[in-house]
């Protein structure tokens, strides 16, 4: 097995001397994976990824990369490129010689410089926009330049900025699909911060989710969304039923729910949360075979999305339910109304047990 | 919301109130002026009103020519030393602890709170034969002599010479240097405060060192405060007249003492108004030239 790309061991950041925004922080990045630091504003992410690229300068810990300490070496000496949430295109200067920037600045020869240059460029589809200046480009556009900038100096680790918040909506579904592309054609290691929970479960392979300053699970996505470490996580990654629970001996008992023979885990006696995803659930007129959990409820709200509806269920656990359903055909939607009486159901396997 | 400049009898009467002001102390002043350039020195030294070229004529003749490139000489120096200085302490002030630069900014504008006049005489007795640095070298010329003396050296250094720092074209420069730096500091920090920091970040992140960012991304980005602070201290430094005539010797006689000696001991006005208004059109040139230049540069660059 090859060694990681990113070692980082009790990175701590503390501002001030008061605020803690990264606190003993341990993850490693194998090569050639996209990472991301997934969190709420504020937890610490961003400060991570500076800490990375040396625009930061850790109070305590360790960060290797490629087997390097790096801590010591200053930004323009680390071999890791950004791309910054502004981009920060520089506007003074044409397309091409925002790109042929770092390697100038190399002592690169001319030749050399226009060859990846103009390769670069052909790698995020902006040929022929070399002579273009910043101001005569779109947002997407200035995206693509600050990523050709920085690939163009052929870093062993790429690190990205919220990538995406700067961009339309609809750009930004295709941007997602663009990056992974791009990252698997260049092979390079990616490094991407974003708040944005949709973007790191469809985009990286791997996910840090940080709170904080400490990072509450490092995962895949999909570990992530059907087996998250806690509640936080579980919260955090998408939309998510809980109810306060307690762990008996025999299995699980839920106010409202009865005794439940889950699977503890190993979980001690005593307090937890049992917890479902609303997709999970199923809605149905006749009462559901005794295998599954089942409770009646009654349709309170109806929020629409198109393609799929959020249902929000008064129920004998007194805590509101979201059920999501998909629009598998056009009158779906219209059978479910406010006030009409169903049975709610799931698997066992599918319930979570988290802390308390 | 409606704008109140979209009101135009609102408008019209808020701009009375300016318009006025402007009109009767900058516009009628300034035309009397032109008015008088044209015309002819009477017997007495009053005021003939005419249609003559000849004070132009005058204002153009080698002697008084002479003087307007020493002065332009004069500003251009002052305006360099003043970049070399105020460029490094914009960018100590912008790249300050947030909470220092609110003090570092009233520090630089303290002397304004002071008149001009009382500053300047107080680098007469800064540079004076007597003034404090030549008792401060002369003592120390003294404790040296002592020293060299004890080891057996006397005489080694001689008698002490006071330099000659006042009442000479340096002496000139240093007062101008002094008086408006501010002028020069105050805009280069104000387009150094908005610069997007992650631009320098940016090129470190590239690879580029301190120097580098400072010469490639840094000065280009803050070009226009850069431009604006030189323009301002070439241009108040190319007018004045007080400071080369408290710190100045006979040869340091600048265009704005030689304007101020028509209107004054001279009772010449015809000619110190064709003097002025030459000196008002070499403004207007360099204005112009810059307006183009910063008008070509925003088509490319929004900083």
């Amino acid at each position: 097995m090859t060694e990681d790309i990113i070692q980082v061991t009790g990175l701590t950041k503390t501002f001030g001397g008061v605020v803690t925004a990264v606190d003993a922080v341990d993850f490693s990045v194998p090569e050639g994976a996209f990472f991301a630091l997934l969190g709420p504003s504020g937890c610490g992410k961003t400060t991570i990824l500076r800490m990375l690229a040396g625009l930061e300068y850790p109070t305590a810990g360790s960060i290797r990369i490629d087997g390097a300490e790096m801590v010591a070496v200053p930004p323009n000496r680390r071999p890791v490129n950004m791309v910054f949430q502004s981009y920060a295109v520089f506007p003074h200067m044409s397309v091409a010689e925002n790109v042929g920037y770092g390697l100038r600045v190399a002592g690169v020869g001319r030749a050399d410089i226009a060859e990846r240059v103009g390769a670069a460029l052909a790698l995020v589809r902006l040929d022929g926009f070399e002579a273009r200046r910043p101001d005569q480009l779109s947002g997407g556009q200035r995206q693509r330049v600050a990523l050709a900038r920085a690939l163009v100096k052929r870093p062993r680790v790429l690190l990205l900025d919220e990538p995406l918040s700067a961009l339309d909506a609809n750009l930004r579904e295709q941007m997602r699909l663009e990056l992974v592309n791009l990252q698997h054609s260049v092979g390079i290691t990616f490094v991407m911060v974003t708040h944005d929970q949709d973007e790191a479960l469809s985009m990286a392979d791997r996910i840090a989710v940080m709170e904080a300053g400490r990072i509450r699970q490092l995962a895949t996505p999909y570990e992530l969304y059907e087996r998250p470490a806690n509640r936080f996580v579980a919260e955090f990654i998408g939309a998510i039923n809980t109810w306060p629970a307690t762990v008996g001996t025999a299995g699980v008992a839920v106010a409202g729910l009865g005794e439940l023979a889950l699977d503890t885990g190993g979980r001690p006696a005593g307090p937890a949360t049992l917890a479902v995803r609303p997709e999970k659930i199923a809605i149905s007129h006749a009462e559901p075979t005794a295998a599954l959990i089942r409770l009646p409820a009654t349709l309170r709200q109806h929020v629409y999305f198109g393609n799929e509806s959020q249902l929000l269920f008064d129920n004998p656990t007194g805590r509101t339910m979201v059920v999501s359903v998909a629009n598998r055909d056009r009158e779906q939607a219209r059978r479910l109304a406010v006030g009409s009486q169903h049975w709610l159901s799931w698997r066992v396997e599918d319930s979570m047990l988290l802390d308390p | 919301m409606e704008n109140w400049r979209d009101n135009r009898s609102l408008f019209a009467a808020l701009m009375v109130p300016p318009t006025f002001w402007l009109v009767l102390f900058f516009t009628l002043p300034l035309a009397l002026v032109w008015i008088y350039s044209f015309g002819e020195r009477g017997p007495q030294g009053q005021t003939l009103l005419a249609f003559s070229f000849a004070n132009y004529a005058r204002a153009l003749e080698w002697i008084h020519l002479g003087i307007l490139f020493k002065s332009l000489a004069i500003a251009a120096l002052t305006t360099a030393i003043s970049l070399l200085i105020g460029l490094p302490v914009a960018l100590g002030i912008a790249f300050a602890p947030k909470r220092w630069r609110g003090l570092l900014l009233v520090l630089v504008i303290l002397p304004f709170w002071t008149n001009l006049l009382i500053r300047t005489y107080a680098w007469i007795a800064v540079l004076r034969t007597t003034g404090f640095v030549n008792t401060g070298l002369e003592g120390a010329h003294g404790a040296l002599s002592a020293l060299l003396a004890g080891l057996g050296w006397p005489e080694a250094l001689g008698q002490f010479e006071p330099l000659s720092l006042l009442y000479n074209q340096r002496a000139v420069v240093v007062g101008l240097v002094y008086v408006h730096l501010p002028f020069l500091i105050l805009p280069v920090y104000a387009s150094l405060e908005k610069l997007d920091r992650s631009y320098l970040e940016a090129s470190l992140d590239l690879g580029a060192g301190h120097w580098r960012t400072l010469v490639s991304v840094l000065i280009p980005l803050a070009w226009p405060g850069i431009a604006s602070g030189a323009l301002l201290v070439f241009i108040l430094s190319l007018g004045t007249f007080l400071t080369p005539d408290l710190l100045g010797g006979t040869d340091s006689i600048m265009i704005g003492n030689l304007i101020a000696q028509q209107f004054g001991p001279s009772r010449d006005w015809p000619f110190g108004a064709a003097i002025s208004f030459l000196l008002m059109y070499l403004t207007f040139a360099v204005l112009w030239v810059r307006a183009g230049y910063a008008n070509r540069q925003q088509g490319q660059v929004t900083v």
